[in-house]
């Protein structure tokens, strides 16, 4: 964890920070993939239902709170294991967006655990972006995290 | 009134020609005629010694076919007195100088028999005897005249009678081949001469050829003659050899020949389908180097000449596509290819590029809300999204 932590990463012009469109893309992104999780883990279930009790078999009902309460514990481990894994999740992937320390290293999985629940539960910090001139979000602010362009990058080093 | 003012002047008359008879020993016969002496037309010379057959009008009479007319007899006639407008008296002198005549025929018959005689008794004598021969030649320059004169007067008709008599008597073709030695008379011809005197031209024009060719059985001499022996006895190869064939091609007109063919008529009678089924198309194919032919040929050029389109469209694609096993050369072509590695990639691509797209998008969309926020916070556009420190 240690040794991933402190991998850095290359900067070069093409390294800006994010802006608020992109972040909200990816995030949204990210919650789409939360979702199908969850609802794998509900079709999993399902499904062992169905094969443990066929013949009284219903769909699963789950009470609102678990259903939340899942979801939000799905986003976070899910965020946490992306960003401290390879710096970003599935949605900043599709849009080119990475996370780094303020070191320009990827950040730990205990900084990515804190950041993912500072993102989860306080998603509004994202729109500081926004005002921030340097299109930081609070939780940035707040851990000295950033969020940069890495992909023309990226494809260059892939092409490589 | 002389006698010659009063008869009419005798024509010539020709005797018959005096046949040559061999006495033995006489050795040879031709000399006779030339020792014989020719007939000698004279004023004094009687008429015709031998019975004259008379013509139907009895103005003329005719000796061995040739008609003689006497100008006596047709005085005597009187059919033409007012023609030659002659008194009577003419023509009563002329009646009896032509009685006159008639009735000394007798005589003078006799006359002429008896010449004859002795110009054959003569020439005889003379034959056998030198002496007698030398003392006529002497003779015959002083004398010769008035005897001939003589001798033709009173002994030629004898002589003609006697000859005459001798000749109906004696059979001169037997006496001819007993007594004369033709081989050496034929030694002694100039046939060379002979034939040079015989105008050939004229001869060959008067004959007719096309009745002789028509008697000739051509098919007859044609099928006596042994044409296999003719022919084994001839040596073709050397004849051939002789032959300037090079020669005779060149000077052939085979433009001309070639434009009096009638192929098409020719083409028209040749069997082909007997022709065809007599070769053998396998031998001459498998002797055939078609590797070459191939190398050969200018197979581009030949595609680009032919024209697809009516060739694709008498193609039967449903037959020819009913006889291939698609799915088995899917199989084998899907097998030989990396299907899910070509689709990825192709995917993966697409996927690149919208996602590429999606990021400029995005990140000018940033940069919009960037540019935006900065002129409502009036910030340096510098300020906005700058690198991060």
């Amino acid at each position: 964890m240690t040794s991933a932590a402190k991998q850095r990463v290359e900067f070069g012009p093409e390294h800006r920070p994010a802006g608020i469109v992109t972040r909200m893309a990816a995030a949204g992104i990210d919650l789409a993939v939360v979702v199908v999780l969850w609802s794998l883990i509900y079709a999993t279930v399902a499904g062992a239902r169905l094969i443990w009790s066929p013949t009284t078999f219903e769909w699963p009902t789950p009470p609102v709170w678990l259903t939340f309460g899942l979801g939000l514990v799905l986003a976070v481990l899910y965020l946490t294991a992306s960003w401290a894994m390879t710096g970003r999740s599935y949605g900043a992937s599709l849009l080119g967006l990475r996370v780094l320390s303020f070191r320009r290293e990827l950040p730990g999985w205990a900084l990515s655990f804190v950041r993912a629940n500072f993102c989860v539960f306080f998603p509004v910090g994202l729109f500081w972006v926004i005002l921030s001139p340097g299109r930081r979000s609070i939780q940035d602010v707040v851990l000295r995290t950033m969020v940069v362009y890495d992909w023309r990058g990226a494809d260059s080093r892939n092409a490589e | 009134m002389s006698a010659e003012d009063v008869l009419p002047p005798l024509q010539p008359v020709p005797l018959p020609t005096l046949q040559a008879v061999p006495l033995p020993p006489a050795p040879v016969v031709s000399a006779a005629p030339e020792s014989m002496p020719p007939p000698v037309p004279s004023s004094t010379a009687p008429g015709p010694v031998v019975v004259p057959e008379r013509a139907p009008g009895g103005a003329a009479e005719t000796f061995r076919g040739e008609t003689y007319r006497s100008p006596g007899t047709a005085s005597a006639a009187g059919r033409e007195p007012a023609e030659h407008g002659t008194d009577v008296l003419g023509t009563a002198v002329h009646i009896a100088v032509g009685a006159a005549w008639w009735a000394t025929g007798p005589l003078r018959l006799g006359g002429r028999l008896a010449k004859r005689a002795a110009e054959a008794a003569i020439s005889d004598a003379r034959q056998r005897s030198r002496w007698l021969q030398e003392q006529m030649q002497d003779r015959a320059g002083g004398e010769r005249g008035s005897i001939e004169l003589f001798v033709q007067a009173l002994l030629r008709p004898v002589i003609s009678k006697v000859v005459a008599a001798a000749l109906a008597e004696l059979d001169l073709t037997d006496l001819i081949l007993d007594n004369v030695d033709l081989d050496t008379i034929a030694a002694h011809l100039d046939v060379e001469a002979v034939i040079a005197r015989v105008d050939l031209d004229a001869v060959v024009a008067t004959v007719d050829l096309d009745a002789a060719v028509r008697r000739v059985d051509v098919d007859q001499i044609v099928s006596r003659i042994d044409v296999d022996g003719i022919v084994a006895k001839v040596d073709l190869d050397q004849i051939v050899s002789r032959i300037d064939i090079d020669g005779i091609v060149a000077g052939v007109d085979l433009d001309a020949v070639v434009d009096r063919i009638d192929v098409d008529g020719i083409v028209a009678k040749v069997d082909l389908d007997q022709i065809v089924s007599r070769i053998d198309i396998d031998g001459i194919v498998a002797g055939v180097d078609l590797d070459a032919i191939v190398d050969r040929l200018d197979i581009a050029g030949v595609v680009a000449k032919v024209d697809p389109d009516p060739v694709v469209a008498r193609v039967n694609f449903d037959a020819a596509l009913a006889k291939i096993d698609m799915i088995g050369l899917a199989q084998e072509i899907v097998d030989g290819i990396d299907l899910p590695g070509i689709i990825r990639d192709s995917t993966g691509s697409l996927a690149s590029e919208a996602v590429q797209g999606v990021r400029v998008q995005g990140q000018a969309a940033d940069d919009a809300v960037g540019q935006l926020v900065g002129r409502v916070f009036r910030r340096r556009a510098a300020q906005d999204g700058h690198r991060p420190q």
